[in-house]
């Protein structure tokens, strides 16, 4: 299985989902990442703010930093190679890179609030 | 090197002028090409625009393919999760409604250099990734 780290921008909490004001970008990432977790995916967050030695140790994050500033963040790596920044990964990017089945991924989706109706 | 086609797009007049939000595109798509060559050499890709004028009769065919930018084929709105919008302009471009940007909540007429960035990076890092299917 392969190890997906993210580097988040600077957030007050780990996940940045908190408060009145919450941006749904990251409600539905920390959803897909729970859900890629359940099914196997080893999955790691850093947060700017919270973590900062994380991103000055690791070279690819330091060189996008340096090179272009936050605007790079949040950035993937996938067993230490880039792999997307600028935007959070979907839910399929996950799986793909997790090796997850894709029937799965679309399985969950459909789960709930399918059909027209609401759980 | 591998090259990340940009292309800006946008009317330009018969007297070769264009309006003030195209003006402000094209600054701040020249910064942010420069940002992206800095950003992106040491990922083995190379930033390449190209800068194309449409003339009145192409713009009124269609006016939100006026200040235009597609990277790698696509719009900064595809790599931004962001939607086409438009406004009056009132310039060059008479009484259309031209293109604007909407990501994230707000509209933006004068595309910003950190939005470009943004886009050059999704869509670069993406050419990177070999899971995709190509």
């Amino acid at each position: 299985m392969k190890t997906i780290q993210i580097f988040d921008p600077a957030m007050c909490c780990s996940s940045g989902v908190c408060g009145v004001d919450v941006d749904q970008n990251l409600v539905t990432f920390a959803a897909d990442v729970d859900w890629a977790k359940q099914n196997g995916a080893q999955i790691e967050r850093f947060n700017l703010s919270q973590q900062p030695m994380a991103f000055a140790e690791n070279a690819v994050v330091k060189g996008l930093l340096e090179r272009t500033g936050q605007t790079v963040l949040p950035v993937t790596l996938v067993d230490g190679q880039l792999a997307l920044a600028g935007r959070y990964p979907s839910r399929d990017d996950l799986a793909r890179w997790a090796g997850v089945q894709a029937q799965a991924a679309e399985t969950a989706t459909a789960s709930c609030c399918a059909g027209g109706s609401c759980c | 090197m591998r090259s990340l086609p940009i292309l800006w797009q946008r009317l330009v007049s018969t007297q070769g002028t264009t309006c003030p939000r195209c003006h402000g595109t094209g600054e701040e798509v020249q910064r942010a090409v420069q940002t992206l060559e800095q950003a992106l050499k040491p990922l083995g890709i190379a930033p390449e625009l190209q800068i194309k004028e449409l003339d009145e009769s192409t713009f009124l065919k269609d006016t939100l393919q006026s200040n235009q930018i597609l990277i790698a084929g696509e719009t900064i709105e595809h790599w931004l999760g962001g939607q086409t919008g438009s406004s009056r302009c009132c310039n060059e471009c008479g009484d259309n409604d031209c293109r604007t940007v909407e990501v994230g909540g707000q509209s933006y007429e004068v595309i910003p250099e950190d939005l470009l960035v943004r886009a050059g990076v999704i869509a670069a890092t993406r050419m990177l990734d070999p899971t995709l299917v190509k």
